[in-house]
Formats: structure tokens, sequence, C-alpha cells
């Protein structure tokens, strides 16, 4: 029982975790919450970076799921934008552009992964848990 | 400086001098001048106030504040004096110092003290502070014959008497120790070997601490005052007895007015006991109306030592206020010193309008009771002496025998005995009596005062036979007369001038004395008279009244006092006034009756006349249109017209007698009343202003005018008077005073030329400063018309304007120019105005000269940049406006009506511009008219305007909000008609998105990629969505609703994938591009025009460099503004995060080897490595989604397509320059027709 007990509080404590999704593409907002709860995670969506900006989830995502191109911020700048802001919560960037140089580059600055689109549901999970563990 | 001015000074008592604000001395008055001699120069400060002044003058002129200093001044004979200088500076309005003015006092006198000291006619001593004697005057040493040495030691010197010597060492040490001044009296050893009394005043000297520094004791040598006091103080008491058994009041003074003595008749009237009215008491008594005038003038009469003769009401004790005349006379010492007043106070009530007979009847009283025989005498006609009664004999210690013939003469004082011989051989050689005084020796050696009155005895032939006489003792009343010494000598001059009737009878009625007037009115004897009852001596209506009135008055005691007429001795009837007062033994019992009879005959005829009279002229008066009134030759008033209490809204009974001195002015009434007695004493007539009080409370101001009416003799009997109102005159004349006040004080401290004109417009007068500008005296100035100081060009319009001035006497103002000392022409404008008196004259022209030339000059100025600004404003097609917020209009340039299409007549309103603009700018209309609220708002937008043949305009507005002078706020900006570039710009929109949709057909290598990116997006979501259906399917409690959903959307996304293929393949349906002549440098304008906003958003410094000489080039002209524009856009965006240098961007064409032109791009933004050099074209990728983003793949593609090259290479300073070159255009190339001669033209060309 104490084991049990404590391996569900562990599993509480990381498949409760909350994942922000931040894409202008609309399909892509619809398709990946389904995903990430069937994984176990909370899931949050927004349409842009300014309207991420704007939330409470800022102070709470314990990662985000972050589009490169979109209309006004950019991903890369809501990167720079949170960097500045002194939140480290980590990032796992979203594209539909495949482009290795621009992965290299992202992840250089700090982010978990870059993948490309249409990606395996595999390399999403696998990318979620180092962000999480990155924690 | 005005000439009146001047004089006005030149009559000061002293030195005054003015000067200007910089130190420079430019007036001296004419003692000033006088002083410094005529021959010193104004401007030589320094010599008119020598060198030590200058300095200090200097010093005051720098610090611009009033002060006051000593300074020897040199005179013109080279000696100088000491002189208290106060410098004053006069400011204008700002506060500046407009001028200096300086008043030098001579104080060269007051340096010497001691002199001084030594001057004054009395004793001084100067004391240390401990109470030393320091030192004493020339005065004190001659006085005691002693040297200052001894004098010194004075309290073991014996020089002050040995009673007094305790005393003055004890108020010495207490004022020493008290610091109060103090005040002694006593004797002093003078070098004669006697004492004489001292009063001796000490009063300390203070520093400015307070602290004592020395004593002055002031010396007054007042033994012969103090003598006579002493020898006054003995007569008083047998005086004051005499003076209470007189039938009157009486009092005496000190000669400061301090009344220490009121007879008992005085006390007993007031109803007051001494202590009360004694000292000043007495004040308390008087009729308020009355006091401050009987005051004033026993002040004057103290002063001046003149006798006092004054009427004033006195409170009786029951209340009732009756009047009296004060009569009084100073009784002065051998030196002529005052040491007493004495006064009495005559009950005139009753007959106030024959105060003369009153005075009269009192003084026979007297002379009667004085004339009551005693010890008398006869002589032979020779005057030997041969009888003396024995009472005479008895008191001179003389036998019968030692007096006989002239023996008596030896008991008489010799230095009365020659006036006395003289008088008496006057008599007895005329044979008409006379009175004389003279002192006769008593037995035991004292002198006394006797009356000697003597009458001759006749025969029937009417030769004398011998003469019988008395002697009196008058000493007493002599002393009482040497005590009043003037006032008695004045009196009996009255009694032995003036007519009056008086008779004595006994308690009982019958006649005693009947003095010699009244016989001589009567023509009867004193037996006739006994009948008077009987024998027609009182008139027949009268005789009972009057022997009724003389009996009760027997009967009860009480004073007899009613008129009646008398029978002359030539049988006529005169009215009389009869007055009669019991004398009482002291039981108290009525001894005898003492009557006056004053003749009011006159009077009462006159009265009677007047009274008819008055009737009818109060008839006439009061239906004149003006006010008028009259009074008493006293001023009492008697009379008022109605119009006169209409005006003042009293009843005749308020302002009757002196109650109409409450209507005038309380700050008037002093001057006017002091004005009216004086004429009333005088009989001057009056004429002097005041305001008097109207109904209803304001106060307007009259010229009171007044005239005596005489009788025959010349007496005044009555005033007559009228009151005028002058209000309106006056005011006239305060405006014109105060107008000539304020232009005087304006003419002398404006900085500004000032000229002065007669009437008929001849100069008489200039200001300093015009002088200075011509430098020419008054004289030249006279003759500007003609003597070239006006310019030739101006001088007839001004000639004219200023005739025509002086003959309308409208003001003028005038603009024209003047020639300066120096020959140059300044512009002035001339303001003439007139001056008026009140009676509407020009009494003087001001003209008034300022200076405009900097003004006209700048005026010009401004009149040129105007026009420029016009034409600026039409060339430009921008409009100016200005608008304070809240006003109704709004101020606007010509340009500004053109661009709004409004009508140049009507005023611009905010309401006006809200309907020019177009509904959908409505809401930013209403925004800046919000925003204008804020002061130091800017305004930068552009709105559509809908002209009223509704085409659209494009409008752009620049302004700014700040606060006027006025303190308001207020927009002020411009406006521009951009539809043109609007239009064009519009068009450019269109063109750009035609450019964008032929660029993205333009390259398939390039659209892979936005192909890749489009479907990419509906993968992900299929990828995603089969996942977790997968997720949601494998669970141990699938949600199958869920997985129904992402399944639904995997066909959706799918489908969507589709749509995308389907999109691109409609891009290649588009047309192709053409090869044409492309002029590159015209290209480049079009986009960097279109590219103007952007730039000059993000703040960069463009810099063209197109060559003039450029070929046309080979190409698709809208692809390659594509191209241009990109490159400019990304050199724009690497710029926009430097903030450490300038953002420069320099466009450069040029023509390159080998029929090439090319196109360069160079910034200074943030640049790349060298490595990246390649990349750049190949990884970089717009992120911005704005429709053009087509990026430098997509630049090279097109490039490449023209057989052109592009590349990028960092600068050696910060940044990246991007060029591209392409081929110049050859006429006689086959021109490309599409995409795929590409590849054909490259190799053409290689």
């Amino acid at each position: 029982m104490q084991h049990e007990k404590t391996l569900n509080e562990e599993f509480m404590s990381i498949k409760h975790s909350l994942v922000s999704v931040i894409d202008d593409d609309e399909s892509v907002r619809e398709s990946l919450p389904d995903l990430l709860r069937a994984f176990g995670h909370r899931v949050e969506t927004f349409a842009s970076a300014e309207e991420y900006l704007a939330s409470k989830s800022i102070h709470s995502s314990d990662c985000l799921i972050l589009d490169i191109g979109m209309p006004g911020m950019t991903g890369p700048e809501l990167q720079r934008e949170l960097k500045q802001r002194g939140q480290r919560t980590p990032i796992v960037f979203i594209t539909a552009l495949k482009d290795d140089a621009v992965r290299l580059q992202l992840i250089a600055q700090g982010a978990i992964d870059c993948l490309f689109k249409p990606f395996s549901a595999t390399a999403l999970q696998h990318a979620l848990d180092r962000a999480l563990d990155a924690r | 400086m005005n000439l009146d001015l001047s004089r006005i000074l030149d009559s000061l008592p002293g030195m005054v001098m003015s000067a200007r604000p910089d130190g420079r001395v430019d007036f001296l008055n004419e003692q000033w001048s006088e002083y410094a001699g005529r021959g010193v120069i104004l401007t030589q400060v320094s010599e008119l106030f020598g060198r030590e002044l200058f300095e200090r003058w200097r010093l005051v002129v720098a610090s611009g504040q009033p002060q006051e200093m000593e300074a020897r001044l040199r005179r013109f004979d080279g000696q100088h004096r000491r002189f208290l200088i106060r410098f004053r500076p006069m400011q204008d309005g700002h506060g500046d110092v407009a001028r200096w003015c300086a008043f030098a006092m001579d104080v060269e006198e007051t340096r010497t003290e001691r002199q001084i000291l030594n001057h004054i006619p009395a004793g001084i001593g100067v004391l240390t502070s401990t109470g030393e004697l320091d030192s004493v005057n020339d005065h004190i040493v001659r006085y005691f014959g002693k040297s200052e040495d001894v004098i010194k030691k004075w309290a073991s010197a014996d020089i002050v008497h040995p009673e007094d010597l305790p005393r003055v060492i004890a108020t010495i040490e207490h004022a020493v120790a008290t610091g109060e001044a103090y005040d002694t009296e006593h004797r002093l050893l003078g070098a004669d070997g006697n004492y004489r009394w001292f009063h001796v005043r000490a009063q300390p000297l203070r520093d400015e601490n307070g602290k004592v520094r020395q004593w002055y004791a002031l010396h007054i040598d007042v033994d012969e005052r103090k003598r006579a006091e002493e020898a006054l103080r003995g007569r008083e008491v047998d005086l004051r007895r005499i003076i209470n058994a007189l039938p009157t009041t009486a009092w005496s003074t000190r000669p400061d007015g301090f009344v220490d003595f009121l007879s008992d008749q005085w006390l007993a009237y007031a109803g007051m006991p001494y202590e009360q009215a004694g000292g000043f008491g007495w004040g308390d008594v008087i009729h308020p109306e009355d006091a401050g005038r009987l005051f004033t003038y026993w002040q004057g009469c103290l002063a001046s030592g003149e006798a006092v003769d004054v009427e004033a009401r006195m409170r009786r004790y029951d209340g009732e206020y009756r009047w009296f005349l004060f009569r009084a006379n100073p009784l002065r010492d051998e030196n002529g010193a005052i040491v007493k007043w004495y006064g009495t106070n005559i009950d005139i009530e009753d007959r106030k309008r024959a105060d003369e007979e009153l005075r009269e009847s009192e003084r026979n009283l007297a002379q009667i009771i004085n004339t009551i025989p005693t010890v008398a005498w006869s002589t032979l006609p020779d005057g030997y002496t041969d009888f003396l009664h024995h009472r005479w004999l008895d008191y001179a210690g003389m036998s019968a025998e030692e007096a006989e013939g002239w023996g008596w003469s030896n008991a008489i004082h010799p230095d009365d005995l020659p006036g006395l011989a003289d008088n008496w051989r006057r008599c007895l050689a005329t044979g008409i009596p006379n009175d004389a005084e003279a002192r006769i020796r008593r037995f035991d050696g004292e002198y006394r005062w006797f009356l000697f009155r003597g009458s001759p005895l006749r025969d029937e032939a009417g030769s004398i036979v011998k003469w019988y006489g008395t002697n009196v003792d008058i000493e007493d009343r002599k002393r009482a007369e040497e005590a009043l010494a003037e006032s008695e000598r004045q009196s009996r001059l009255i009694v032995d001038t003036i007519p009056g009737l008086v008779s004595v009878f006994g308690p009982d009625g019958e006649t005693e004395v009947i003095n010699k007037q009244f016989l001589g009115y009567l023509g009867q004897t004193l037996e006739e008279f006994e009948n008077w009852r009987d024998n027609g001596t009182v008139h027949p209506d009268d005789l009972q009244h009057h022997v009724d009135a003389f009996a009760q008055s027997l009967t009860s005691g009480e004073p007899m006092d009613f008129e009646t007429r008398l029978k002359r001795h030539d049988g006529t009837y005169r009215w009389f006034h009869l007055r009669g007062n019991p004398a009482r033994d002291p039981d108290g019992h009525v001894v005898r009756w003492y009557c006056l009879m004053t003749d009011i005959d006159d009077r009462n005829r006159a009265e009677e006349a007047v009274r008819e009279s008055e009737v009818t002229l109060r008839r006439i008066i009061n239906t004149l249109p003006t006010t008028a009134w009259a009074t008493s030759p006293d001023g009492f008033v008697e009379f008022l017209s109605d119009r006169w209490l209409n005006y003042a809204g009293v009843t005749w009974e308020q302002a009757a007698g002196f109650g109409w001195g409450d209507v005038i002015h309380p700050d008037d009434a002093g001057r006017l009343f002091s004005y009216w007695q004086d004429c009333l004493a005088s009989g001057e007539r009056v004429d002097v202003e005041a305001r008097m009080r109207r109904y209803d409370g304001t106060y307007r101001w009259f010229l009171f005018r007044a005239n005596p009416l005489r009788d025959e003799n010349g007496t005044i009997v009555k005033w007559y008077g009228t009151n005028i109102d002058i209000e309106d005159r006056k005011n006239a004349d305060e405006a014109l005073r105060e107008s000539e006040r304020y232009s005087r004080l304006i003419v002398d401290t404006i900085p500004g030329m000032i000229a002065l004109f007669a009437p008929d417009g001849e100069l008489n007068g200039a200001n300093h400063q015009l002088l200075e500008y011509f430098s020419q005296p008054l004289e030249v100035v006279k003759d500007w018309a003609t003597n070239g100081m006006t310019h030739p060009d101006d001088l007839q319009s001004y000639i004219d304007a200023f005739t025509l001035s002086i003959n309308t006497r409208e003001p003028y103002e005038i603009e024209t120019r003047l020639r300066r000392c120096d020959g140059h022409y300044r512009w002035f404008q001339i303001r003439g105005l007139p001056l008026y008196d009140g009676g509407g004259n020009v009494i003087r022209w001001y003209g008034l000269l300022t200076d405009i030339d900097d003004r006209k000059r700048a005026e010009e100025e401004l009149r040129r940049s105007e026009a420029f600004l016009v034409d600026a404003q039409r060339v430009s097609g921008t409009g100016s406006f200005a608008w304070v917020l809240g006003s109704e209009t709004v101020t606007c340039s010509d340009q500004t009506y053109r661009i709004y299409g409004f009508d140049p007549a009507e005023p611009v309103t905010v309401d006006l511009i809200r309907s020019r603009t177009h509904p959908e700018n409505y809401p930013t209309f209403q925004q800046v008219m919000d925003r204008s609220q804020q002061e130091g708002s800017d305004f930068d937008y552009e709105t559509k305007l809908l002209m009223s043949d509704q085409s659209i305009k494009y409008v752009r507005v620049v302004a700014h909000n700040e606060r006027n002078k006025e303190g308001r706020l207020e927009l002020r900006g411009a406006v521009r008609d951009v539809t043109a570039s609007r239009l064009a710009e519009e068009a450019l929109s269109k063109a750009r998105a035609d450019l964008a949709r032929v660029a993205r057909v333009t390259s398939l290598g390039v659209l892979t990629a936005s192909i890749a990116h489009e479907v990419n997006q509906p993968l992900a979501g299929i990828v995603n969505n089969a996942n977790a259906c997968l997720r949601l399917l494998d669970s141990d409690t699938p949600n199958l609703k869920v997985a129904m959903d992402t399944a639904r959307r995997t066909i959706r996304d799918g489908n969507r994938a589709a749509d995308v293929i389907a999109r691109l393949r409609a891009l290649f349906g588009k047309n192709p591009f053409a090869i044409q002549e492309v002029n590159l440098n015209e290209a480049v304008q079009e986009v960097i025009a279109l590219s103007r906003g952007d730039i000059q958003r993000s703040r960069v410094i463009l810099h063209t460099e197109l060559a003039d000489d450029l070929p046309s080039v080979a190409g698709d002209r809208i692809q390659l503004q594509q191209v241009v524009l990109n490159i400019l856009r990304n050199a724009l965006e690497a710029m926009s995060g430097v903030g450490d240098r300038q953002r420069r961007l320099l466009i450069k064409t040029e023509r390159e080897e080998g029929n090439q032109v090319r196109f360069s791009v160079r910034d200074m933004g943030i640049g790349f490595g060298a490595a990246d050099a390649e990349s750049l074209f190949e990884a970089f990728y717009s992120t911005k989604t704005d429709g053009m983003g087509i990026g430098l793949s997509v630049s090279r593609s097109i490039i490449d397509t023209h057989n052109g090259r592009l590349w990028a290479i960092p600068n050696d300073g910060p940044g990246v320059t991007v060029s591209f070159s392409i081929p110049v255009y050859v006429r006689n190339e086959p021109p490309a027709t599409n995409v795929a001669h590409n590849d054909a033209a490259r190799e053409n060309t290689q």
C-alpha cells in the first residue's frame, strides 16, 4: 500500500502536467489536445503568442508546444520574450517548414526540440518527457 | 523737465537734483546750482559731487535702493559744507529705476553743538551718566562767576542754597538710578552774592541701545516769576474774597490755562464742586457745540496773551444751557511774562443781542459800589484843604493842622504825588471834576490806594466856592486791579465809554442813586425821578407791567428782568431792557437793588422791521432755484430755504442754529467751521467749498457764498448766503487735475518722447528724451515742420493730420520718420491727445512719440515672410490653422480654405470642419478632439474629406497642442492635400499585390517550400488525429466518442491538404512575365516612394546615389521592383534593433563592366558572419505572413531569370551590402516570353 501510494502520487504529479499548445493552425489546435490528454496531460491552446502572454498559463505551464511561423509574434520571438521575463518554461517547437538549420539553431538557443509537421506521437512524447524532466 | 515743475523744485527750501538711471545728473534746482556755482557742468558728476560722494553715488546707483548719507559738498567759493543727502529712485511700472532724485540738506550748523549751547540764553550743564557734572556752558560760568572746575564740584562748593542742596542731590541720584528725566527748582548763588531761583530740567541722552550716555540739564532763571508768584499768592487771598462778593462769576488760571480758582457764583451756577471743575474739568459744562471753538480760541489766547472775549454756552446746575460772555485778561510780571489769567463769565443768555449793554451795567454797578463815600474833605477854590474827615486823619495818623492846606500831600506816595497834583491842578483850573488815584500812607507807614473824587460847589454866578471830595479806600480793589492789571484797565475803559443807565433802589424800592447818564436821558433830577410811577417816565402801556414786575421782585427778592419804555428828556419813549439784582447783607436780607437799563429801542425797531421783511424775503427765497440761508451776526442760523432743507432731508428744527453742521462732510467740517468763524469775526464775505450730505446720504460739493448785511453804523446785523451745487464742476476739476498730474508723471518717467503743444498747435514743451533725440534745443525743435526734422516724404501727410486734429480737436495718430541727431531717419508713431479743461476747451496737446523703427522693420520683414508663407502654402498644397481650444472659430490660412473648399468669406468653425470630414473618419475626428484637451499632444494623421461635389480628398494633418501666450491651450498645425499621393499609393498597393502574385509563380523551386508548408499543416493534423485515435482506442476503457471525433478530423484534414494542392495548381494558370526595356532608376525611385512611410517609421536616413547615365535594363519591371522592395525591407529590418549608431541606408545604381547595371543596398544593421553569406539566401525565410513574404530566395530566383546575379557581402563597418546586377537592354535582342527561356537566356549571355 505504502509503495502503491507513493507511485500513485508520482504518477499524479507527472500525469497532471499542464501543456500549452500555441499554433495559429486550427487543425493542430484541435488534434494535439486529444493526443496530449491521451498521454495524461492537461492541455490549453492558444492561437497566438500574444494570447498566451496575456493568459495566466504563462506562470503555470509546465511545457510549451510552440509553432515557429505565426502571424504577429513568431515562436522564436516568444522564446526570447519569455527568456527576458525570466520564464524558463521548456519549449518544444513545431513547424511545417522542414529546415534542419533552423531546428539546430533553435535547440542551440535552449529549445528542447523542434519537430517538423507531421510528427509522430512517439517523437512528441519523447520530446515532452525530456521537457518535463528538464524542469 | 517741465518748466512749472522745475519752478516748484526751485522754490523748495533745499537742494534738489535728479539723475538718470545710469547716474548722470540731468537737473539741479536753483538752490543747488547756486551752491555749486553757475559754471558747474551737470554731466561731470564727479566734480559736482566730489570724489568721495561720487564713489558712494555709484554704489547707490548700482544698488537701485534709496539711501541717505552725510557728505561734504563743495560750494562755488571752494568752501565745503556738510549735507545730509537723500537719494531716492523713482520706479517705472516694471520696477526699474526710471529716475533718481536727491534732496540735500545743509547740516553744517548742527556740527557746532557747543557753539549752540553757548548761545542758548539759558544755563546748560552736561552730566555724565553717573550724574557727575561734566561741563557747563558760558552762561552758567558767567552766573556763578567761578571757574568751571569749581562749579563742577557744586555739591560741596556752596553754590546751591543749603536748604535746597539735599533735595537736588536726591533728585539727581534718583534720576541716575531710573534713567528718567528730572525737574527741580532750587536756588543758586550768583556772582553778585544773591541766591536766585532756577528751574532745572534735565533730559537723558541715550545711545542706540537706550543706555544713558549723558544728561543735559537746562537752567532757567525763574527768580522773578517765583517772587511774583509769592507776591501774588498773598494778594490772591484778598482777591478771592472780593471776587466772591462780586455779583458775577470769576475765575483765574495758571499761564497754561489750568484753572486754579472759580468763584462761588461760578460753582453755584454749574452746580459743581471746585474739585470737579478745577484744572480742566470746567470744560464739561461747556455746550458741546461750542466746546471745540471755545477751546481753540482759549488756546490761541494762552499762546498769544491776547485778552479773552468770546461767547459760549455753559450748562447750569439744572442742565439748561445759557450763553455766557467769557472775558479774561492775563496778569503779567515786570518782564511782561504772563503769570496768571483772570476772567469772568457773564450771563448774556437773555440779552445776548445786547451784550455790550450788559457789560456796561456790570461796570457801572462796580463804579457805584466803589464810589460810596467813606472819607470826605473840602478845599477852597484854589485847592487849599480846609477840611479833612477825621477818619482821614486817623488813617494817615496826622493832626488836622498837619494835613491842612497842602500838608496832606506828605501822606501821598512820592511816586503818585506828581500825577495826583497835576490832576488836581487841572480840576481846579477847569472846574471840571476828575477822579484820581493815589496811595496814602497809613499811620503805620503802609500805603494804601485811594480814589480821590471831588466836585465843585458853585454859587449862583457859577463861580466855584468850594470843592468837596471823598477818598475811597480802593486798596483792595487796587490789589485786585493789579492782579487783574490788564483786564481791569480794559474794563474801566469800557465803563467810561459805554453809555448805560443805572439806578439803585433801596429794599423797599425807594430811589437811592441814579447815574448821570440816566438822569441825562430822563432830563430829570433825582427828586423828580422818585415819582417815576406817576410822572410819565414809564410809558403808560408798560406802566402796569413795570410796576408789577418791580414790586414782585421787591417782594420775592428775585432779580428784575423785563422790558419797558422810558421817556426821554425830549418826550419820546424808548424801549429799555431793565435788569436788577439785589445786594444782600450777611443775613441774606436785601439791602439794595442795582438796576441796569439797556436801550434796546433801535434793536427792537430793527428787529420788527427785519421780521416783517423776512416774511416776504422768505417767501421769495423759497421760490428761488437755489439754496439760501441767513444767520445772526454770531453765525446762528436763523433761516434756511426749503430748498436747502429738502436737499439735506432735514427739518428746520434739526438744521437751525448750528444743527446744519451735521450735514457737512466730516472731512470738510473743521475747515469750513473755522473759515466761517474767521468770516464772522472779520466780516469778510464767505466764499468756500465743502461737501454737504444729500437726503440720500451722498455728499455733493457746494460753494458756500455769503455776505454780511450791515446797519447804518456798519455793524453786521445778519449774514445772507447761498449754497451752490458745484459737484459736477468739481468732478470736472478733479478729473482735470488728475489727468494733469497723471500726464506730468508720464512725461517725466515715460521712456519715450513727449511733446507739448499749445491749443493752436505751437510746440511749447518737450521732455528730455525728445530734445536728446534731436540733440537740439526746444527753439529749434519748434520748427519741426520746416527744418527738415520730419522726413520729406512724410511731412505733408503729417502736417495735414496735425492741422486737421488741431482744428477738430480730435486726437490724432500718425507714423512718420524723424531725423535723429546723427542724420538717420527713424520711424515714429506720434499720438496727439488734447487735454480739456472743465469747459471742454483744449488747454494743451500732448504728443507722444514712440520709436517704432525696429517694429516697422520687423513688420516689413514679417510682411515679406508672410508673403513667402502664402506662396509656400499654395505651392506645397499645405495650409495652416490654429484653434484656441473652446473657442468658436478656427483661424485658417487661405490654402486651408482652398483644401477644404470653404467659402473664404465664412469663418471656419470646428463644426464646419467636422461636416467636411468623411463619415468613415468621424471616430478619428472625435479622437483628435478628445486628445486635443491634453497639453503637449502631437497629431499626425490622415483623414478623408467628403467634398461638396461628393469627391473624396485625402488630407494629412500634423498638429501640435500647447499653451499660447495667454496660457490657453492652442492647437496649431498644417493640413496637406495628399489625395494625389494617396491615389498613387492605392494604385501601387494594387501593383504590389499583382507583383506578389506574379512572384508566387516565378520559381517552382522556391515554391516547393511554400507548398510543403501549406501541405504539412493539414498533414500534421492528420497524423496527430490518427495518433490520438489510436491511443484512445488502445486504452482499457476506450473513449469511442472522442476517438470518432479524431477520426473525423483526420478525414477533414486530408481534404484540406487536397485543397492546398488544388490552390497551388491554380497558381500556375496565371500569366507569365515579359522582358521589357526598364529604366531601373525610375523603378527604384518608385519603390523608394512607396516605402517612404516604412523608412520614416524605421527612423532610417536614406541616401541615394542613382547614376545619371544609367542605361535601361532588360527585365520585368514589376519583378525587379519586387526584388528591390524585398532587399530594402530586409535592410530596414536588419537595422530595426540598432540603437547605438545612425541608421543609414545607401541605395545605389551604377553601370558595371560587361554591359551590366548594378543595384545595391548598403545597410548598417546587425549583419551576419562571412560563412552565412550564401546560406542567407537558402535558409532565410521571412516569418512574416503579410503577403509579401517572398524572401531573398525568391529574389534570387527572379534575378536569375533575368540572367543576373544577387549576392550579399558584409561591410567593413557594421552591416551588409546586398546587390544584384543584370544585363543592359539591347534593342535587337529577341524578347524573352516566359520562364521557359531562362536557361536559354543565361546561356546566351555567357
